[in-house]
């Protein structure tokens, strides 16, 4: 006679502990040590519960302090707590999806991706970006403030990697700091490229507005990356679940910050604040406007200030 | 730098009224003071004479704290008539103008404080007259001689609350390059003294103390704007309380309208920096400055030029106006490379210098406008439009303009304009005017 039904306890992080294939019923399951399926959890009872055949010939779980039967769905299992223990049990009809696809799966892009010299190119890049970003705002022959930027952002991004590291050590006891410094390297150069790119859009045609909220989704998007990517490595479940905590994440970071700016907008400041933004772009390509169109922008000025006079 | 640290203490100037806050700590250096003989030479009986005869004249006026019965500023005054008017500086009494609910004014004489009243302002030139009841004091004559450079003239007054002094001092004429006419007394002028008169020998008044620049650099209004002043008072009558800011307001837009109107940056004495002519001293009451630094461990050199007007004319603590002020900075790259240099000319476009945070009593937050804006003679320029609004003097504004050019990868230049509380109009046709006035040089 083959297996009846699959006894599984979970453990908190979903991953099944322990698996017990039943064929034989009824079984009992509890903390005694005559048990089919022993728990050693305090809060469950010596004999809890017991699976047994209904009297539709189904599956049941029936809890011996009620008497009342559950049915075992042949699909979806169940899913029940005994005490403080996850229990699931299913039967040998119980559906499963098809295995999901690995993408990379033999390629070389795949295989370098996951080697440390790839990890390490990551890192190398990622600072250059760093350093050459520092360059261009020095204006001297002295190299200090290149390295003292690259030294500042390395030390960022390690205690960041440090916080990942700890979280996968503690989960499943794997050490992989190198990937975690890795993750964040990797992305600074596609960033500054796609900053880069939005602030000669700004340089040719002035759009201070567009340009805040376009660094403000790259900051958004890419920090939902991270935080997916990261959790994958730290073994979530499933890549959904890292996609969802990358999500809320940066929605929740980003709502921090439109929050802060919306309440720095509403603090005085007094001061003249000019963020501008001048790149080498060959005149020809400038968005231009004449001065009397440009000095006619002044009404919308007056305008404006009317509104804030007449704000309290 | 040390001119434009020279030219920055200058700006600072007219805040005698709010040092006199801080009255009371003089105190300890009134132990320093040495006694003098009374015989020590001639020069000290005109003094002498002077303070003895004419001291009577002078008051102190004092703001009065409404809720604590307790000054909050002092000044001078001296009255120029038997029919209790008294002179004084506009900056004395501004608190008391600005929140009659909160202060009103005083003066004190004999030990005894009696309500006053502002009767008329002059808020270009510091000057207010005040309004006393039952007081028939005989008045000062005034003068509006110019007495020889190097004549003695004395100031008197109330510095720091230390009972009426009597100051000798040079009288070093009319100070060049000022947009408000003043007079240039060589003798030590302190806080308290604000709104005292000025004597020569004969007992005529010249001048109306009002600002000092330390080490005896003082300052004097002339007197024919307090004669102006009261001739208006008695043509037209005291202005009423509720009037008074519309009426300053007036007077301000007046003076920006004669002063700036037809001031045109693309006109008159024009500056090279490297290739660009920009406008340079446009105007007699400009001051210029200039710089040039080329250090060897930078990547380029740097060249500015900045001429403004020296004073502004005081509106309260925290609100100047009538002044204007054109900064050129012209940077040429020595090894930067293309991506570099425009970092470094949009660090110097974003630089905010020379405009004071506003407070938000006072002012609105700056709003801006930005473009590439095209230029008859080449390439366009980055540039940049601001206004912020005075929140009590409707019709005034700051505006900032600032000009960048964004065509050539090895030299370039960033020019500011600045002007305080100018009308929307001058805001306008400055602007237009400043746009074109930046050019390659022929």
């Amino acid at each position: 006679m083959g297996t009846l039904v699959f006894v599984e306890v979970i453990g908190r992080q979903g991953h099944v502990l322990d698996r017990q294939a039943v064929d034989t019923l009824p079984c009992t399951i509890g903390r005694a040590y005559d048990n089919r399926v022993i728990l050693d959890d305090p809060f469950v009872e010596p004999h809890h519960a017991r699976v047994e055949q209904g009297a539709d010939g189904g599956i049941v779980l029936c809890d011996l302090g009620s008497d009342k039967p559950t049915p075992v769905d042949d699909k979806l299992g169940l899913d029940c707590m005994l005490g403080r223990t996850h229990v699931r049990l299913r039967t040998p009809h119980f559906h499963v999806p098809e295995a999901r696809v690995d993408p990379f799966h033999g390629s070389a892009l795949g295989r370098f991706a996951r080697s440390r010299r790839a990890m390490f190119a990551a890192l190398a890049v990622g600072m250059g970006t760093i350093a050459a970003e520092a360059h261009l705002d020095d204006y001297d022959t002295d190299l200090s403030s290149e390295w003292s930027r690259v030294l500042g952002v390395f030390m960022i991004m390690l205690v960041w990697a440090s916080i990942w590291a700890l979280v996968g050590r503690i989960r499943s006891h794997r050490n992989a700091m190198l990937i975690h410094m890795a993750l964040p390297a990797a992305l600074i150069l596609p960033l500054t490229l796609l900053g880069s790119a939005m602030q000669y859009a700004h340089s040719i045609h002035p759009m201070p507005g567009l340009l805040s909220v376009g660094q403000l989704t790259i900051a958004t998007c890419s920090l939902g990356l991270l935080v997916a990517t990261h959790s994958l490595v730290v073994g979530v479940p499933s890549g959904r679940r890292a996609a969802l905590t990358g999500v809320v994440t940066s929605v929740f970071l980003a709502g921090l910050v439109v929050a802060g700016q919306t309440a720095d907008r509403t603090e005085f400041s007094g001061h003249l604040e000019i963020d501008p933004v001048i790149r080498p772009v060959p005149p020809s390509l400038l968005s231009t406007e004449s001065p009397e169109a440009f000095l006619a922008r002044g009404e919308e000025l007056r305008e404006r200030l009317e509104q804030d006079l007449a704000d309290p | 730098m040390e001119h434009f640290g020279h030219s920055r203490a200058s700006r600072a100037l007219p805040l005698i009224a709010c040092v006199l806050a801080f009255a009371p700590q003089a105190g300890a250096s009134q132990g320093e003071a040495k006694p003098v003989s009374e015989a020590e030479s001639d020069a000290q009986v005109g003094a002498v004479r002077a303070f003895e005869e004419f001291g009577p004249r002078v008051v102190k006026i004092e703001v009065i704290e409404r809720g604590s019965r307790t000054k909050n500023s002092l000044g001078t005054g001296f009255f120029i008539d038997d029919r209790g008017q008294l002179v004084t500086n506009y900056h004395v009494v501004s608190e008391a103008i600005r929140k009659p609910h909160l202060y009103h004014l005083e003066y004190v004489v004999d030990g005894e404080s009696r309500p006053a009243k502002v009767l008329a302002v002059d808020v270009v030139h510091d000057l207010a007259i005040v309004g006393v009841e039952d007081r028939e004091t005989e008045g000062f004559a005034l003068t509006d001689a110019r007495p020889a450079q190097g004549s003695k003239v004395y100031s008197l007054g109330h510095p720091h609350d230390l009972g009426l002094t009597i100051v000798e001092g040079t009288y070093n004429g009319l100070l060049e390059h000022r947009l408000y006419e003043q007079l240039h007394f060589s003798g030590a002028i302190n806080a308290g003294m604000s709104g005292g008169p000025a004597l020569l020998d004969d007992g005529r008044v010249v001048g109306v103390n009002v600002a000092t620049m330390g080490n005896e650099v003082g300052f004097l209004v002339p007197i024919r704007f307090a004669v102006a002043l009261q001739a208006r008072l008695r043509r037209d009558g005291p202005t009423p309380p509720e009037e008074l800011n519309a009426r300053i307001t007036q007077q301000v837009l007046d003076h920006q309208r004669e002063a700036f109107g037809s001031l045109d940056p693309a006109e008159g004495t024009q500056s090279t920096l490297g290739p660009f002519s920009v406008p340079g001293r446009i105007a007699p009451f400009l001051r210029c400055w200039a710089s040039h630094d080329d250090d060897e461990h930078k990547l380029y050199t740097r060249q500015s030029q900045q001429c403004g007007t020296q004073a502004r004319i005081y509106i309260d603590d925290e609100l100047y106006a009538g002044s204007i002020t054109f900064r050129h900075v012209y940077f040429r790259s020595k090894d930067l490379g293309a991506l570099r240099f425009a970092r470094l000319i949009e660090n110097q476009f974003g630089s905010t210098w020379s405009i004071d945070a506003g407070a938000r009593a006072s002012h609105t937050e700056f709003r801006c406008e930005e473009a590439n804006v095209a230029t008859d003679w080449g390439p366009p320029m980055r540039s940049l439009l601001c206004l912020r609004a005075y929140r009590h003097y409707a019709g005034l504004y700051d505006l900032v303009v600032k000009l960048a050019t964004v065509d050539r990868t090895d030299q370039g230049m960033v020019s500011t304009m600045v002007a305080e509380g100018v009308s929307y109009e001058t805001s306008m046709s400055l602007g237009k005017r400043f746009l074109e006035s930046i050019k390659w040089a022929p």
